[in-house]
């Protein structure tokens, strides 16, 4: 499955967002603010959901203000520090 | 002293004070110790108590704590609460001007064993005592790094006690409102086994990160972030007040230990137990010292 679409899932599940679906989420749109709607202590759960998920530590502020950036940004980010290995679906939960 | 004379009692961190009423009372300070300074500051502290607008700051919180009190015990009352942060803000500033602060009886053994862990600890406070105080002596006991969510406003000309040394503070300092990035930031220490004070006592993001609680029988709001932080993390809360014991001089209360479960989510309603902890330890603080509670607006207004 592409990252995007498991970002996407993972996003709607672990932050409870209500009466949206994957379709509904813009690639390019801006998580923060306008667009999905997060507001900054959302970036706890983000975080954790991206090291849960996907095994990636957000560490960096200056990545991760890019990678906070959309959908398609976080992907990027993630695809990068996974070594370009293809994204196999989401981990188990602990 | 807080907020600017105005109508509204809402809270802001801009001084009442000007910046050249400021200096001189660091100049007199400088010159003269604290004496001098507790001197001027009880003239300074009468005419600012006679003024409605100021008395009005108070009132929310004086009115919950001396329910039924007359006019005069009121008045006596808002001139005891400025009184006594007034003495706050000069310890403070003579904290940094000529030194000579001391904690005593610090109960270190409950911070050194929630530290040990390793998931950080996230120090819960309030606007209590001299609690701007409290982070060079928790930096100092600990022995781990600290950092503080600091609230400030253009045109603030309260100086911390750094300031008035000319150093750079023994803590890292991050402003509220810095947005994703400060979270991050504030999770990124948590994970590295540090220490981390925030204030548990004013919503100063959006409403959505504060909850209901109950606080002197009414409900107010007050925020989660240190909850959420927690249970993402795994690091415990510590609620820990400053009272001020007498010139350049204060005690440090561990009041509460607070472990929300992993996975809350981002909702508020979630962490309102946590919140509830809070409010219930630091209503207790306040019951027994109550001309340290330092909050010049309505907590209670929605």
């Amino acid at each position: 499955m592409d990252i995007r679409t498991v970002l996407k899932q993972e996003l709607i599940k672990e932050l409870r967002l209500e009466d949206i679906g994957p379709e509904d989420i813009d690639d390019a749109a801006p998580l923060f603010g306008e667009g999905l709607g997060l507001d900054s202590l959302d970036a706890v759960e983000l975080t954790v959901l991206v090291q849960r998920r996907f095994g990636v530590i957000i560490e960096d502020i200056d990545a991760a203000r890019g990678a906070f950036a959309s959908v398609d940004a976080l992907a990027g980010y993630i695809e990068t520090r996974k070594d370009g290995m293809p994204c196999t679906g989401p981990l188990p939960s602990p | 002293m807080r907020g600017k004379d105005a109508v509204n009692t809402r809270w802001s961190s801009r001084s009442l004070g000007s910046r050249a009423q400021h200096a001189v009372f660091y100049a007199l300070i400088s010159a003269a110790g604290t004496t001098g300074a507790y001197a001027l500051l009880f003239f300074v502290v009468t005419w600012y108590t006679l003024r409605p607008s100021v008395r009005r700051r108070s009132r929310a919180y004086l009115e919950r704590r001396f329910p039924g009190a007359g006019r005069a015990a009121a008045w006596m009352h808002a001139w005891k609460l400025q009184w006594s942060f007034g003495q706050c803000l000069v310890d403070r500033a003579a904290a940094g001007l000529r030194g000579g602060f001391t904690f005593e009886e610090i109960r270190g053994e409950d911070l050194r064993l929630l530290s040990a862990e390793g998931k950080g600890v996230i120090l819960l406070s309030a606007h209590t005592g001299c609690w701007q105080a409290a982070p060079h002596v928790l930096a100092e006991i600990s022995g781990l790094p600290v950092t503080v969510l600091l609230h400030s406003e253009p045109g603030d000309v309260d100086r911390q006690i750094h300031d008035h040394a000319g150093q750079s503070p023994p803590y890292r300092i991050l402003r509220v409102g810095g947005g994703p990035e400060t979270v991050l930031a504030l999770l990124r220490h948590l994970r590295q086994g540090e220490l981390l004070c925030l204030m548990g006592d004013r919503v100063e993001g959006s409403a959505e990160q504060a909850v209901s609680v109950s606080f002197f029988g009414a409900p107010a709001r007050m925020p989660c972030l240190a909850y959420r932080l927690a249970s993402a993390s795994g690091a415990p809360v510590l609620c820990v007040f400053a009272l001020r014991t007498g010139p350049l001089r204060g005690r440090l209360y561990c009041a509460e230990r607070i472990r929300p479960p992993a996975g809350l989510g981002r909702r508020a309603h979630e962490y309102r137990a946590y919140a509830q902890c809070f409010a219930s330890a630091l209503e207790r603080f306040v019951l027994d010292n109550p001309y340290q509670f330092f909050n010049f607006y309505d907590l209670w207004e929605s």
